[in-house]
């Protein structure tokens, strides 16, 4: 299986990209695994303005949707990416009616952003980033499917160290900044604030791996199941 | 098309960036079609003003100027001459009511039946009669069909129950206009209409909200189809024509007789208060007891032929405030009550019930707040639907007792 055209990124964890300075990590997905960052626009509306955070990101957001770092999915790009998906053209208005009316029916049961991330991460079978749990879990009480496979923001990290686009000691930082920042969310082992962060590391499940050997890597048949990206 | 709906209403961008959470600078860009307009922002603008989604993302065409698609109630606003502060509350009652939709949808609660009384309430009324008289028989009507004409004491803790239980959306929320002490419009989508009562929670009492919420639900019944909408402005500043025409009228005086029948004071009398000679502590002990304010019990007990017009003047002037505190929790305000005083104790954990995010400073309605926790307990909502239902931040749905969320998971 080839690479995902993209990645999905939920507000919460493109902010703790921002937050802990670590766009190189989304430079690297796309420059060396051909992974671009993406968000829904009602992300790129949840990360302009934020609840926690007003427009802190604001500009932070522009420079990385005008560097290409990040893109928005809105109509326009998911119809590129039906029709390099070769689509035929006729079905394509019929898929964006169906984002619309997926991401109303998850919006019942979690946030907006969630809800429209999970919504076209679903119908374009796109991984995505989200340290939303409860989203999770949320949709699946609900019986609804949900992206394959959902990523939390330290799979990026742990992702970075382990393929030596980012050092343990930036990892540590980024882990030190999200500790400092109120209410930011971290994963289990990561939260242990005697452990060191390679202790965390080792005991961390990570969902996102790169995949060197011969042949075609497993594709995810659950949200937290493992992907794996092939290096170009 | 979008762009010149919004531009009609000539409030700033910076009003509807706050309606739908978004930063004021794409907010222009959408306006400016720099950008397209996601579909959920016009799915909530949509719920928000009542322009048919088709419409603001110009799917559909309209034939006609901007004012053909609007609902006629921001038409009246604007002829009443209501400002932001109004419109605002009118737009997020709105929301409010899709939002209390979507929660019903998650729950087991009873279809609306308002249509049903409403009509009965309308068969018992001859509209030839005087309006004081189709007020007092509709009031009766109403009391009767809700079994609230059972038992000798005031209605005030129990009518918003069964308000709601009928199907409407009774919302107390303050409003920064003290003249505009509440309106009546209809909201939700095309096919789940109803009616909303707004009573202004800004410098009134409690005992004055009974009445204001009556006196809507009087204009919900009688008014609503007909004018789409009703403002109702402080009888000292409302100068417009229609002002004490018959449906002022016929609402007054439903509020007053659903409030204070005529038994009732007699049932009051009966056990001992000599209306004539009430002291200060008698009538605070019976506004206390019939949960009306001052004014309209001595206005009923005048009109029913209790008092004489000198006695009314006389007993106006009598300052129960002090002595009311110390009767009735609801003159004391929330703070200072204890969890014996509530029929929901937690609504004292909750504090003020106020929205932070996107807009600041609805007061939700307690049975709304308590369905969002409920079905966030059965976790068929995620916290950041419940803080979006609540329009709090997640880290403000703590003061409704919901934790933060935690990893424990050892994955």
């Amino acid at each position: 299986m080839a690479n995902p055209e993209y990645l999905l990124c939920d507000a919460d964890a493109l902010i703790q990209v921002f937050l802990t300075r670590q766009v190189q990590l989304l430079v690297a997905l796309r420059t060396k695994y051909g992974v671009k960052a993406a968000i829904v626009p009602e992300v790129e509306s949840e990360v302009r303005f934020n609840q926690r955070y007003k427009n802190q990101y604001e500009n932070s957001l522009l420079k990385q949707l005008s560097s290409g770092n990040v893109t928005v999915l809105d109509t326009d790009r998911s119809r590129h990416l039906l029709r390099d998906r070769e689509l035929p053209e006729g079905e394509i208005p019929g898929f964006v009616e169906r984002v619309r009316g997926r991401g109303l029916e998850y919006n019942k049961y979690v946030h907006e952003g969630e809800a429209y991330s999970h919504a076209v991460a679903t119908l374009l079978q796109l991984p995505l980033l989200s340290n939303d749990r409860e989203a999770l879990e949320a949709l699946e009480h609900a019986g609804l499917p949900v992206s394959l496979p959902v990523l939390r923001f330290f799979d990026l990290i742990a992702f970075g160290v382990s393929e030596s686009i980012i050092t343990a000691e930036d990892g540590q930082r980024a882990r030190s900044l999200l500790m400092g920042a109120k209410h930011e969310f971290l994963s289990y082992p990561f939260k242990e604030k005697k452990a060191s962060f390679s202790e965390c590391l080792s005991k961390f499940s990570a969902r996102l791996h790169a995949w060197r050997k011969s042949g075609t890597p497993p594709h995810p048949r659950g949200p937290r199941d493992v992907i794996y990206f092939v290096p170009l | 098309m979008f762009a010149n709906i919004l531009k009609s209403f000539g409030l700033e961008a910076q009003f509807w960036a706050a309606l739908v959470g978004s930063s004021e600078r794409q907010m222009e860009e959408w306006l400016a079609g720099q950008r397209e307009l996601p579909s959920s922002v016009a799915e909530k603008l949509s719920k928000a003003i009542g322009v048919p989604l088709s419409i603001l993302t110009g799917r559909e065409r309209i034939r006609g100027g901007v004012e053909s698609v609007l609902p006629p109630l921001w038409l009246k606003a604007k002829q009443r001459g209501l400002g932001e502060p109004e419109h605002k509350t009118i737009a997020l009652t709105r929301l409010l009511a899709a939002r209390y939709d979507e929660v019903l949808s998650l729950t087991d609660k009873a279809p609306a039946t308002y249509r049903i009384h409403f009509e009965a309430i309308k068969q018992a009324v001859d509209p030839q009669s005087p309006a004081r008289l189709q007020g007092e028989r509709a009031a009766n009507a109403f009391l009767a069909m809700t079994l609230l004409d059972k038992g000798a004491t005031g209605i005030g803790e129990v009518m918003r129950g069964h308000l709601r239980a009928l199907g409407l959306l009774v919302l107390e929320t303050p409003i920064n206009n003290k003249n505009l002490e509440g309106f009546c419009v209809p909201v939700g989508g095309k096919d789940c209409v109803r009616p909303c009562l707004v009573s202004n929670s800004y410098r009134t009492t409690w005992f004055r909200r009974n009445y204001v919420l009556l006196h809507e639900l009087a204009h919900a019944i009688f008014d609503l189809e007909a004018s789409n909408a009703v403002f109702d402005l402080d009888a000292h500043v409302d100068t417009s024509p229609d002002f004490r025409d018959i449906a002022e009228d016929r609402a007054d005086s439903f509020a007053m007789h659903t409030l204070l029948p005529r038994r009732l004071l007699i049932a009051f009398q009966n056990r001992g208060y000599d209306f004539r000679n009430l002291t200060p502590r008698d009538l605070a002990e019976l506004i206390a007891k019939t949960h009306a304010e001052q004014g309209l019990f001595l206005r009923a007990a005048a009109e029913y032929g209790l008092i004489s017009e000198d006695e009314r003047t006389h007993l106006s002037r009598f300052d129960i405030a002090t002595i009311l505190r110390e009767l009735s929790y609801h003159a004391r305000g929330l703070a200072a009550l204890s969890a014996n005083d509530v029929v929901y104790p937690e609504v004292l954990r909750w504090g003020s019930r106020l929205t932070t995010f996107p807009v600041a400073g609805m007061r939700l309605p307690v049975p709304y707040v308590k369905m969002v926790l409920e079905v966030l307990s059965q976790k068929r909502i995620s916290r950041g639907k419940a803080a979006e239902l609540l329009m709090v931040t997640r880290e403000d749905l703590t003061s409704y007792g919901v934790v933060a969320q935690v990893d424990q998971s050892a994955e």
